[in-house]
């Protein structure tokens, strides 16, 4: 291979995934076309949906209570599980105390909950919320703990021999130790975040995306419920993609899989 | 030994479990003394660094540091670190600060001690570069001057250029010795290169044996300031191999406890 076609191999590279999206949507157009009824979603009616969609208040005020909601949940979520996951990493009988229920709790499918959320609060957007800020909480505790519990021993000896005192070692040593971890732990927690607002919304019929993409399905307005499925993927790819950037701002030395 | 013993090391003994790392261990070191500590690797020259630090402690003996018994460490000795240990989180800057910061110095004092420690170790240019961002040879004059800004009585160099190539070791011994120059310190210097513990040293004291203790302490009367040309003169060459015997000979009496 000759030097010039590096370049012409890169551009292959970044075109494959276009490329399959247009077949895949091709393939997709030709079979509804083809055997399925009108009201079936294919994607030149995503399209064709989408003016009507985005012009509607109704729209507006979905993104807002939900993608809201996820925001706020995520801010409340990693403040607190950054403070626990602290504690639990820098003091064992902390970690003795909340380790197994906050584990136990980060495996269990947390849509198992919201019944007793809407028990708690009702049929409101607060369930979303909670929901989504216990969500957050969980992952974030986790891999704070073990980010700050698994700190070079090194960092350590140069803060005791330096005089740090234990909130320098917890807040000027640990927590920026842990950042990728903690970073990591936020990413994971906004996906999770995302998948129960919407699981929440449709449960629990709090007003938002997720239930307008079901209310809209079953009016048999299904290319205006994809519209606002694909409206969520983009919103997932740009959290993945901030989440990203926010590591290498927060992290610059921390070289992880991408 | 020159002046009154800055730090002193009496009857140190420490066990790790069964083993026992060191026993009936003294050494002194002096105001404006080096003392190079040499020993073969596990021999516990390391951890007894650490014991005069405050980082770990004995189980049996006392440390003295200008009178006052080392419990945790003390704010008037400072460490260099194998490793480094530089906060990659911080710009250089920031990371040679890091000790007048923790005690609230104030902020003009910590301005001007911080510029002349970063241009006594000649990395002016470079206060806002990140460790990950410089050679390690650079990331060790950080870790020097993290440590020279503090203004210790007694430094500890903890094996300090064993992570560092070969040529830049050397430039960095050179330069170490033109600081010390300026401004004479006591320093314990542990190493395993019995030529840096000549080079450095007003004294080496080799450690071997299991326990370790001490098995020799030789006087260094090369003259200071130590320039390149010492390395090859017959007295440097004289007392490395005196070093070199200290350390691999077998101790009449006392073989059995020395594996071999």
């Amino acid at each position: 291979m000759s030097a010039m076609r590096r370049p012409r191999w890169a551009t292959r590279e970044r075109l494959a995934p276009v490329v399959a999206g247009l077949v895949l949507m091709a393939i997709w157009e030709i079979w509804v076309r083809a055997t399925l009824p009108d009201f079936v979603a294919r994607p030149s009616g995503i399209v064709m949906a989408i003016p009507s969609t985005v012009a509607s208040l109704e729209f507006w005020f979905d993104v807002a209570a939900t993608l809201g909601s996820i925001l706020e949940g995520v801010i409340i979520g990693s403040a607190v599980g950054v403070l626990i996951g602290v504690a639990m990493g820098r003091v064992r009988e902390i970690d003795w105390f909340l380790s197994t229920y906050i584990r136990a709790l980060y495996a269990l499918p947390l849509v198992a909950l919201v019944p007793i959320v809407i028990l708690w609060v009702g049929y409101q957007p607060a369930a979303r919320l909670i929901i989504v800020i216990i969500s957050v909480f969980l992952p974030v505790a986790v891999t704070t703990a073990d980010g700050t519990r698994a700190i070079n021993k090194d960092y350590l000896d140069v803060g005791m021999m330096f005089g740090a005192r234990t909130r320098d070692v917890w807040f000027g040593i640990a927590l920026p130790s842990a950042m990728p971890f903690i970073v990591a732990g936020i990413e994971l927690g906004f996906a999770r975040g995302i998948t129960n607002a919407i699981a929440v919304e449709v449960l629990a019929s709090v007003k938002g995306m997720g239930m307008s993409v079901f209310t809209k399905s079953n009016e048999l307005n299904e290319n205006a419920s994809l519209v606002y499925v694909v409206c969520l993927a983009i919103f997932a790819v740009g959290v993945r993609a901030g989440m990203i950037r926010f590591r290498h701002w927060l992290a610059p030395w921390y070289r992880g899989s991408h | 030994m020159n002046g009154d013993a800055r730090l002193v090391v009496e009857n140190a003994s420490l066990r790790y479990g069964a083993l026992d790392v060191l026993s009936a261990l003294s050494l002194t070191v002096g105001e404006r003394e080096i003392v190079s500590i040499v020993g073969p690797s596990g021999c516990g020259k390391t951890t007894l660094l650490r014991c005069v630090g405050g980082l770990n402690q004995l189980n049996g003996g006392e440390i003295r540091i200008d009178g006052q018994r080392v419990e945790k460490p003390l704010p008037i000795v400072s460490m260099v670190f194998q490793h480094f240990g530089l906060f990659p989180w911080k710009n250089l800057w920031s990371n040679i600060a890091y000790g007048l910061a923790l005690k609230h110095t104030p902020k003009d004092e910590i301005e001007r001690r911080v510029s002349a420690a970063i241009e006594l170790v000649g990395l002016k240019g470079f206060e806002k570069s990140y460790p990950h961002q410089l050679s390690g040879g650079m990331q060790q004059r950080a870790g020097l001057a993290r440590a020279l800004v503090m203004e210790p009585k007694l430094l500890l160099m903890d094996e300090p250029f064993s992570a560092i190539d070969a040529q830049t070791r050397e430039q960095l011994q050179f330069e170490l010795l033109r600081i010390w120059d300026q401004r004479p310190t006591a320093m314990m210097f542990v190493t395993h290169s019995i030529d840096e513990a000549v080079l450095m040293g007003d004294r080496v004291v080799v450690l071997a044996g299991r326990p370790s203790h001490v098995r020799a302490v030789r006087t260094v009367k090369l003259p200071r300031p130590r320039e390149r040309s010492v390395v090859a003169s017959s007295a440097f060459i004289e007392l490395r191999e005196q070093v070199w015997h200290d350390l691999f000979d077998q101790p009449a009496g006392n073989g059995a406890r020395v594996q071999q």
